[in-house]
């Protein structure tokens, strides 16, 4: 009982943050409805005992992703008078509500067990970093994340460098 | 509850900090009376300067070099945090996976130190 009240007011707020990213007339406000809406995702994790997930979320999406987002809005050389144009597009409700019915049944029919007191074995950070390195679980991927890392910055130099040229 | 009892201080400080300014921007409402509207009232409080020039000013990418890098090291502490946490049990194994990663991305941090986007404000090269 207690478990869905908490749930239901973290999702209020994680919908009201979505919501506002859509809905902001100011990009600024939109990534500031973002972040709301990401630490709203940590505190699901927090409920649901994934206290490690949870403080990545924090860490990496609110912290890190959003910052970056505020600072890649700060480059861009938008006036105070740019406002969300007008739009005509009645599809887009229509398509929203179509997507939440799919995603909907695809839930219900998955049968997603439910981990219970579990999740916060399996969630904890002990149990991460022993998938992580054991030499018979994820020890490639993660050497792999690694590389991925290195493309992503590499190519963002890049890119800004050239960018910058200009 | 499942929920950690200790979590419910974190919810309590979330919605006190929700309702404080809140707040006290009412309270400050009902001290402020009699309304006078005056233009000077509504300009942007800066030290006694008057404020020019809109407050949106575009910054330099410098700005967005950093925030790039801090990402990408923010994932790197992430990985980190496990490994430490299972250190006794992985012992040397684990830690020569950590190297490499950690040098995978030191390659990256040279790159970027090479092509120079950690200099402040000197141009590119």
């Amino acid at each position: 009982m207690m478990d869905s009240l908490v749930f239901f007011i973290i999702s209020a707020v994680v919908i009201a943050g979505a919501v506002g990213v859509v809905m902001a007339e100011r990009i600024f406000h939109a990534v500031l409805a973002l972040a709301l809406a990401l630490l709203g995702v940590a505190a699901v994790f927090v409920t649901l005992g994934a206290e490690f997930l949870a403080v990545i979320q924090v860490l990496v999406y609110a912290g890190g992703v959003v910052v970056l987002f505020l600072f890649a809005t700060m480059l861009t050389k938008s006036d105070l008078q740019l406002k969300r144009p007008p739009r005509g597009d009645e599809l887009a409700p229509v398509s929203a509500v179509i997507f939440a019915i799919v995603a909907l049944f695809y839930v219900a029919s998955s049968g997603f067990a439910s981990l219970g007191e579990r999740a916060s074995v399996i969630g904890s950070v002990g149990s991460v970093g022993g998938l992580i390195f054991n030499p018979q679980a994820y020890v490639i991927p993660f050497e792999l994340v690694g590389l991925l890392l290195l493309a992503a910055m590499v190519g963002a130099i890049f890119l800004a460098k050239k960018e910058a040229a200009k | 509850m499942s929920v950690g009892e200790q979590y419910i201080t974190i919810a309590l400080f979330v919605i006190v900090g929700a309702i404080f300014p809140v707040l006290t921007i009412f309270v400050a409402s009902l001290l402020r009376k009699p309304r006078t509207p005056e233009p000077q009232k509504y300009l942007t409080y800066e030290c006694s300067v008057l404020p020019f020039g809109p407050a949106w000013v575009q910054h330099n990418v410098e700005y967005y070099m950093y925030a790039l890098l801090f990402v990408i090291f923010d994932v790197e502490t992430v990985f980190l945090y496990p490994w430490a946490m299972t250190y006794r049990s992985f012992g040397l194994f684990a830690t020569v996976e950590v190297i490499i990663f950690i040098a995978v991305l030191a390659l990256g941090l040279a790159y970027a130190w090479k092509k120079g986007a950690l200099e402040w404000m000197r141009g590119w090269r």
